[in-house]
């Protein structure tokens, strides 16, 4: 029975999507330009933390299969002022869709403020629906993005907003 | 804030000091730099052709004490009717340097022979100490993607010296 259940749990860690990291750059990109934020405002530029923190959403239209990133401006640690970085899927190429209108938020005080939504990204073959998760520590002035494969979820509608 | 800083408020007596009409490639025109509320500091204008979008470079860009400098800019982006060419123009006080403020709850538009004007009071610091009151007009021509910036006057679309902005 223990054994049965070793095999079990070791099925289990090898099905289970494994989380990729996301690509981190700092804001000095042509991604990050104001041009590229688009409504419904209210959706795709978010406050948490007392506004110490915020998410905007950005379209660059090109190429479409990857054109959404995601900024996080948020304390910098020690710093005087506010730090910005940029995630991306992969390198400089962004998400196919990101859902603003199912963003999370919740802060697990081990780690900092743990932001998830749906995004999709296209895999080179196929468009592939993922977890996006994003943990912000204010103190340490850090941002770390991870997704995981989520097809088994239910679709959503289309992501919200066009530019 | 503003109180403090002890700054003479003229009514825009004298010359105008020239805006600066950029493009938007410098770090003024970075995403971070939008602030709410949005309704007020991201507009559309001409059935969404124009969009305003104000932003903030923040309280490092200002200054301080005797040597204040503006922090705000208007970005201005233009979709063209094919909907193929988006152009950019930020608009600042003058080259690096942003306004003092920007009423954007004040902003106002109307459209002539296709051109948009549009009119902010916007304040300006002159020589890091003075706060100039002005309003700030804008002439957008989204056919041809242009921008023109001036104080005091409504903007002359047919001006030969008006800027063409990518």
């Amino acid at each position: 029975m223990k054994n049965l259940a070793l095999v079990l749990g070791l099925c289990t860690a090898l099905t289970a999507a494994p989380a990729s990291a996301q690509s981190t750059r700092d804001c000095d990109t042509f991604e990050a330009n104001a041009r590229n934020i688009y409504p419904p405002y209210e959706e795709t530029i978010r406050h948490f933390a007392n506004g110490d923190i915020r998410l905007i959403a950005l379209d660059v239209g090109e190429p479409a299969a990857a054109a959404f990133h995601l900024m996080v401006t948020h304390p910098a640690g020690d710093g005087p002022f506010p730090a910005c970085t940029l995630i991306s899927s992969r390198g400089s190429l962004g998400y196919a869709g990101l859902w603003m209108d199912r963003v999370t938020a919740e802060y697990d005080p081990s780690v900092g403020l743990v932001v998830t939504l749906p995004a999709q990204v296209f895999d080179g073959t196929d468009f592939r629906l993922v977890e996006l998760s994003l943990t912000v520590n204010q103190a340490a002035g850090t941002v770390t993005a991870s997704a995981v494969v989520a097809d088994t979820v239910e679709p959503p509608l289309a992501p919200a907003g066009t530019k | 804030m503003k109180a403090a800083l002890l700054l003479a408020v003229l009514l825009a007596a004298g010359p105008a000091a020239a805006q600066a009409v950029g493009d938007c490639d410098g770090p003024a025109a970075g995403a971070q730099h939008v602030y709410a509320p949005f309704e007020a500091t991201i507009r559309d204008f001409a059935g969404g052709a124009i969009r305003v979008t104000a932003l903030d470079e923040g309280p490092d860009a200002r200054g301080s004490g005797m040597m204040n400098r503006g922090a705000y800019h208007l970005m201005v982006t233009i979709r063209r009717e094919d909907g193929a060419v988006t152009d950019c123009a930020l608009v600042s006080a003058r080259e690096g340097e942003g306004f003092f403020g920007m009423r954007m709850g004040e902003i106002a538009a109307s459209e002539d022979a296709g051109i948009t004007v549009i009119n902010l009071p916007v304040d300006e610091v002159l020589g890091g100490d003075m706060l100039v009151a002005r309003t700030l007009y804008l002439g957008i021509d989204p056919g041809a993607g242009t921008v023109q910036a001036a104080y005091e006057a409504p903007v002359d679309p047919a001006a030969p010296d008006r800027k063409e902005t990518k």
